[in-house]
Parts: C-alpha cells; structure tokens; sequence
C-alpha cells in the first residue's frame, strides 16, 4: 500500500481552516442561523395552515385588508432589499459613502415598513380584532394574523437595529464589508419570509 | 455583482407581485389560482436568495443544502400534519 | 495572540465565570447537568416512594411541600408535576447538557485541533442564557399552583388551560419561558458545533479522519437546530392559548369547571404534531454523542480499530435524516389518521436498519479486541448492552398494531429509561472516566470507579427490565397509584422491589460524586494520554492551556484508529504522527 492511498473524498486536499463551502464562518453562521429562524416560521406558517384546512370557513381576505395597502408594504420591503443589496455591494467596492446612503435608505425602508404594519394592526384592532376574537366569524384569523405578522415585524424591527449599528461602526471607521454582508443577509431573510406570509396569508 | 443585477431583480419582483395581485382578483378555478401564486412566490423566493443573498454565486453544495433543508423540512412538517388538519374538519360538524 | 495576553491577565470572573474558553464552559455545563441530575434523581426517589407505598404519610415531606403533600400524603396533581419535572430536567438539563453542553464544547476544538471554538463570545452566551433557564425551571417549584404537571410532553388541553390543574398555573408558563431559554442556548451552542467542525480543522483533519464522535455531534447538532424551531412555534402558541384567549390548541365545546370554555378552531393534535416533530429528533439529538462516546472508547480498550467506520458515518446520516419523518409513532392512539401512522410506522422499522448497523459495529469492533476493562470501558459496555435491549423494545412500539396496546403503559417507560437512561447515561459516565484526566489532569479513582459501575448497571437494568413487563401486564404510565386496581395486584409487590433498588441506585451516585470530587483535589496526577489513545486530545498536555496546542496547531495525517497496526513500534498510533513512523495504511 503506497503512502498516498488515503480515503475519503477530502483527504488529500484538506490544507485545514478553509470551509468546505468556501466562506468563513461568520457566514456559515450566520446561513445555518437563517435556516434556522426560516424554521421557525415555517412551525407558525404549517400551523396556521393546519387550522386554516380546519376550519369551515376563512374571512374574505378583501374584505378585511386593503390589498393596495398591503401590495406597498410589499413593495417597501423588497425596495429596501435592493437597497440593501447595493449597500453590500458598495461595500465590497471600497465606496464608503454610498454605503452609508445606501443602509440609511434600507433603514428608512425598514422603519416606513414597520409604520404601515402599526398603521394595519391599529385598524383592525379599532375594527375590534384582537388575538381571542374578530368581528369575521373565525376566532383563529385574528389569532394567526397578530401571531405571524408580530412575530415577522419583530424580526424587522430587530434588523432595522441591526443595521443601524452596522451603519454606526461603518460611519467612525470601524465597518468591514463582512459585517455588511452579514446585516444584509439577515435584512433579505426578513424580506424572504414577508414574501410567504404576503403570499400564504393574504393573497391565498 | 452589479449594481444593476440587483435593480433589474428588483423590477422583476415588483413585477411578479402585481401579476400575483391581479392574479388574486380575478375569478380563477380555486386549484389554479393556488397554483399560480405558489409559483410566483418560489419564483420571488429564489430571486431574493439567488441573487440578493448571492447564493447563485456561492458553492452548490452551500446552495443545495440550505433550499433544500428549508423546503424539505418544512415540507415533511406540513404535508405530514395536514391531512390531520383535513381529517378535524370532516370529523367536526363544520 | 492579544486574546492569549488578555486572559493571562484577566481576574477570576473572566477565567472562570465569564470565560469563553471552550474548556471551561464545557466544564461548567458539565457541573451544572450533575446539580440538575441530582435534583431530577431526587424527584424520581419521590415518585418510587409514592408508587411502591401509595397514600403514605411522609411528615417531613410534608413539611417540604406543604401543598403537594399536605399532611404528609401525595396529591395526585403533585405526583404529576413530578413526573413532569423530572422528565424535563432528565431529559434537556440532564443529558443534553452533559453530552452536547459538556463534551460537545470540551471536545470539538481539541478533536478538530482549534484553537476555541469559532465564535467563543456567543459560546459563553450559550452558557449563561441557559443559567436563567434552569433557575426558572427549578424556580417553578415555588411559585402558586407549583411546578408543571402536564408531562414533559406538554399536551393541551391540561397545559392550555390555566385552571385545570394547579401546575398549570404559574408553573407551566415558567416552565414555556425556562424552555425557550433552553432552546436560544442550545442554538447558539449548535451554531458554533457545526460551524467548528465545518471551517475549523487543522491541516489534514479531513471530514472521512475525524473521530465518530465528531460526527455524532455534528449531526445532533445540526439535528436539533432544525428540530428545535417548530417547537419554538409551537411554544408560542401555547402562551398564548394559556393568556391571550386563544385557540390554536383548544375545541369548540370543552367543558371545564362547570362551564364551556369560549375557545373554537384548535385541537391538541396540532400541538401533539408540532411538539413530537422536535420530540423525536431530540431523543436522537441525545443518543447520539452517546453512541460516539461509545464508539470512541470501545476502540482504546480493544486496541482494535473501530469496525465499519464508513458504514457507520452513513448510518449516521440515515438516521438523522429518518428521524425527522418518524414522529407520529408517538401519535398512534390520538386520533391522528391511520393512513398517516402507517407512514410513520414505516419510516419507524427503517430507522432500526442503521441503528442495528452502528450497534453491531460496535460489537464487531470488539471481536478479537484486546480488551481492558477499565471504568470507562465498562460503561461503554453497558451503555451497548441498553442499546441491544431497549433498541428491540423499540421495534414493539414503532409498529402502530402493537402500539395500540404499550401506548401510554410502563413498556414505554422502561423502553426510553433504557435509552435516555441506559445509553445515554452510561455513556455520560464513561465519558467523565475517560476525560476527566484530560479535562482536569488526575485520574479518577478505578476501584471507587467500578464500584459504582457494579452497583449502577445491574441496578438501572432491573428495574427498567421489569417496568417492560408491567406494561405488558397492561400497566399505564402516569398514574399516581396503581393499589386500587384488582388487575394489578400482582404487582404491588414488583413496585416495592423497584422502588428498593432504586434507593440503592440513587445511593450508588454517591460513590461518583465522590469520586469526582476527590479526585480533583487528590487524583492521581495524568500524563497527556493515560489510556493510550489516538484522537487529537491526547496529544495535548492535561489539562490543555488556553489555546490548546502552544505555538504550532497540530497536523494530522492519519484516520484515529491505527490501534495495534502490525510493525509499530506501539499498540497505538496518535493521529498526529507522520507517514515516516507509521505507513498510512487508511
């Protein structure tokens, strides 16, 4: 047997200290963290889709939101992903000061967002919906919604956060462009899972 | 990437939401309609991992094991409660 | 380097409280399990109490409890919140603690040749978020209505509904909150597992070269963090089915106090589904680090490489994967469709395929072995022969024929004691004998070593034993008494055996506790490898210093288990040592 026969598929190659995927391992962190809270609103969404099949009957989305209203929350949100986006790739440039403009903008996105979901939770709450009961005939709807949008707005509100101290450390110097790429990460996870309440909750 | 790639991913995800929103107020047989706007949504979903998390850039290996970590356990968890959230329906007096 | 410096210098608090050296937190978490496995030992004494002597006067019990046990005698509803509470503890602050929180973290870096972890800070923070959890946990005993008492399971509506018993009072949601602490410290503590053993490797670590423990707690790692968050959801769920009104585990038409309850739209079999798909994979979440405990010591006391290492390592794959589409065998009598447990019945008599694979691994590693039976050596054993055993009871209760009958009896009780209890226990245990040396540089005592080994194995292993014939007997779980019961006769006096062996259990941990504690003051001083074994660890000093290896992180260029190679100079090879010493034969 020669000295080289080594088995396994990585055995020669492994020079150590490198990721198998080839990012570090902040990233690699912070990817099995996102598939882990993507997880966790899968548990909430699977949920709600088993007492959703049910229940007899499920209130008339239109007659309860605004679907305009909700299409600019929408659109909001995936404006501040592309934002965000362009901030990491500004980032990666070396182009300091777009940046910075380029966070604020995804913060101001992140914080219009977080308005219009208070905005929506106060009209149907005045409309008297709460988490025990709704003025639409199904208990669980009001359940489900404050549940899931709650639980998504506070990821939001988080990474809104999140990203405010990322822009502070980039503003005194003390940013890298991994600690951007990370926030963004977490900013386009937030922006993925509105994709499938938006679609699952109020379009289905 | 681009600056553009992400703008022009951009224009594509408004685009889609429209069509989903137009799609949800016209009457379609009910079946279709989940179908279409399933779709759209995996459609968005991808666009936003591919390209703004730049999984498309990243190792398959890396691409493969977070979609499909995702999309199978949440699809073992829902498929494999679901027809008990059928069977509560036909069991109550709904 | 500067960090180095920096701890050099650092006071008491930052070395040993507030460290992020992955030693010392895997010490810590280690020291908390044995605090929290006392506790969790003490409640099941009191359950053997109540069930071998039912209606019993204990006056300074009473004393203890004064609502419990009024004037002495158990209620009911505090026998369950005994039950409920020394499951949760055993289960999550026992043996998840010891075996992930306590080798996970002592291990991995020293096994891969890192330096720490990769993110020592959220390591520390893993620690200390579950501090709070386990002093709520333990603080629930106190508060009104005392500690849960719905089982460790959970299931509405008792758990739902705040008046039903008096655990679900303020217990219960201390128990949700103290859980949820649980759940953030063993993600933080899992994100770091899989991320270290993925990017951190020395030079020549590959993925096909690493011990079987590694791999086992990679795998339970990345098992629990994607099991662990629909129970998350589910959790939550529960809050606010208990405060808020509610319905998402709650019927229409459930009579309660004399009045129907308001709640409409839910049902427990959402949480009974949502709660088992995490409680299936965590029970392999805990079984595995202890199979590869076991499979890391069978080798060093056999001088034998371990048998089928390969096959292994895919078997270990199949059953992390299995285990995720496997939870409703628990479901079986719920009322779930049958359509749906036949399913999981299949998915249930695959999963013994690679668990019987692993488990004649280990028997084929020891055939022909050289074999030393040390402590460590002889709970390994022990912890095979539960595998064997309690694995065939398994079987009975996969299949939702036969399951229909053992649901909800003591055959179920003496099958997960024999696994939760048995494997991972006597694993646990032959893990402290084999590190405790390079963890803290003495060795333990091996004549008080084997004493408790004598007066635990045969102990633990009757007294299950006879739990699965008592549940054949049609005997069920959960019941505060059984002498009111005519069919059951027969077996008030099996009780009291039990309940005597179990004092004599209990007792015996007195023996490690002992030992433990006087071998750290006065053990045996330990060379870096006093078993003469392979892995990475022993190739460090005893204990290691902070930053484990000195200047030069080691390399390795072999698998871990060139034991007995023929032509070497010694029955062992370390991983480290070159192609010159040693041809690479693996």
């Amino acid at each position: 047997m020669s000295q080289a026969h080594i088995v396994g598929p990585m055995a020669p190659a492994w020079g150590g200290g490198v990721s198998p995927f080839r990012i570090g391992w902040n990233k690699l962190m912070m990817w099995i963290f996102i598939i882990g809270d993507a997880l966790l609103f899968a548990g909430f969404l699977a949920g709600y889709g088993f007492l959703r099949l049910a229940s007899g009957s499920w209130p008339d989305r239109s007659q309860v939101f605004e679907l305009s209203f909700i299409a600019l929350m929408t659109f909001t949100l995936i404006t501040s992903s592309a934002t965000m986006a362009t901030a990491v790739g500004a980032s990666q440039r070396g182009e300091r000061k777009l940046v910075l403009v380029f966070l604020g903008l995804t913060i101001l996105g992140g914080l219009a967002f977080l308005a219009m979901q208070a905005y929506e939770w106060s009209g149907l709450i005045r409309a008297g919906a709460s988490l025990a009961s709704n003025p639409w005939g199904v208990p669980l709807f009001g359940a489900t919604f404050f549940m899931i949008t709650g639980f998504h707005g506070t990821h939001v509100l988080v990474g809104v956060l999140i990203l405010a101290i990322t822009a502070a450390r980039f503003q005194t110097g003390r940013g890298r462009p991994e600690g951007v790429e990370l926030a963004g990460l977490y900013w386009h996870f937030v922006d993925l899972v509105w994709v499938f309440i938006f679609t699952l909750f109020y379009l289905v | 990437m681009a600056y553009k790639t992400y703008w022009k991913t951009w224009l594509g995800l408004l685009t889609l939401t429209l069509a989903m929103i137009a799609a949800g107020g016209r009457t379609l047989p009910r079946l279709l309609l989940l179908g279409v706007l399933l779709a759209a949504m995996l459609v968005k979903a991808g666009f936003i991992g591919g390209v703004f998390m730049h999984l498309r850039s990243e190792t398959r290996a890396l691409m493969l094991i977070v979609t499909l970590t995702i999309i199978g356990v949440s699809a073992a968890l829902f498929f494999g409660i679901a027809p008990d959230g059928m069977r509560a329906l036909a069991l109550s007096d709904r | 380097m500067a960090e180095k410096l920096e701890t050099a210098h650092a006071g008491f608090l930052r070395r040993y409280v507030f460290s992020t050296d992955h030693k010392v937190i895997g010490i810590q978490y280690l020291l908390v399990s044995m605090g929290m496995a006392v506790v969790g030992g003490l409640l099941a004494v009191l359950i053997r109490l109540q069930l071998a002597w039912p209606g019993e006067k204990w006056p300074w019990l009473g004393k203890l409890f004064p609502d419990g046990m009024a004037g002495g005698v158990m209620k009911p509803e505090f026998y369950l919140s005994l039950v409920t509470m020394h499951g949760t503890l055993m289960i999550f602050f026992v043996v998840s603690l010891a075996l992930l929180g306590g080798f996970g973290n002592f291990l991995i870096p020293l096994q891969v040749g890192a330096r720490d972890m990769a993110f020592p800070f959220l390591n520390m923070l893993s620690f200390w978020t579950l501090v709070p959890g386990c002093l709520i946990m333990l603080g629930s005993f106190l508060v009104e209505g005392g500690a849960a008492a719905a089982g460790w399971t959970a299931y509405p509506p008792l758990s739902a509904v705040r008046s039903a018993i008096p655990g679900s009072q303020w217990g219960q949601t201390l128990w949700i909150v103290a859980m949820a602490l649980f759940i953030v410290s063993f993600t933080m503590g899992g994100l770091n597992y899989v991320t270290t053993i993925l990017d951190l490797r020395t030079r020549g670590m590959s993925l096909m070269r690493m011990p079987v423990t590694l791999w086992t707690l990679f795998f339970a790692s990345a098992l629990g963090l994607v099991a662990f968050p629909p129970l998350t959801a589910a959790a939550v769920m529960l809050l606010l089915d208990r405060h808020f009104g509610t319905s998402f585990f709650l019927p229409s038409g459930l009579f309660f106090g004399n009045q129907v309850l308001p709640n409409e739209g839910g049902t427990p079999l959402l949480w009974q589904h949502l709660f088992w798909f995490l409680g299936h994979p965590e029970v392999y979440v805990l079984i595995l680090p202890a199979l590869g405990i076991v499979l890391e010591i069978l080798p060093v006391f056999a001088r034998k490489p371990v048998f089928g290492y390969r096959l292994t390592v895919y078997s270990l794959v199949a059953i992390a994967f299995l285990s995720m589409i496997v939870w409703g065998h628990h479901m079986y009598v719920s009322g779930m469709s049958p359509y749906l447990g036949e399913f999981f019945a299949i998915g249930t008599m695959a999963i013994t395929i690679p668990s019987a694979v692993i488990g004649t691994n280990m028997i084929a590693t020891l055939w022909g072995g050289s074999l030393r039976f040390t402590t460590p050596m002889l709970f390994a054993l022990a912890a095979l022969v539960f595998f064997g055993t309690g694995g065939f009871g398994g079987i009975f209760l996969g299949n939702a024929a036969s399951d229909i009958y053992l649901h909800d009896s003591y055959f179920v009780v003496g099958h997960f004691h024999f696994m939760i209890g048995g494997v991972t226990l006597m694993a646990a245990f032959a893990g402290c004998y084999y590190w405790f040396p390079k963890m803290f540089g003495r060795m333990m005592s091996e004549r008080l070593g084997k004493l408790h080994f004598w007066l635990t194995f045969p102990t633990f292993y009757a007294i299950f034993l006879l739990m699965h014939y008592m549940g054949l007997a049609g005997m069920p779980r959960r019941y505060y008494a059984f002498d009111r019961f005519e069919f059951l006769e027969a077996l008030q006096a099996p009780q009291v055996w039990i309940t005597l062996i179990a004092f004599v259990l209990s007792a015996a941990q007195l023996l490690f506790l002992i030992n433990f504690l006087g071998s750290l003051l006065r053990g045996a001083v330990a060379g870096p490898n006093p078993w003469g074994a392979t892995t990475l660890e022993w190739a460090a000093p005893s204990p290691p210093p902070h930053g484990n290896w000195g200047d030069q992180l080691p390399e390795v260029h072999r698998w871990p288990y060139d034991y007995s190679v023929p032509g070497a100079p010694t029955d062992f090879t370390p991983q480290t040592a070159g192609p010159a010493e040693v041809p690479i034969t693996f």
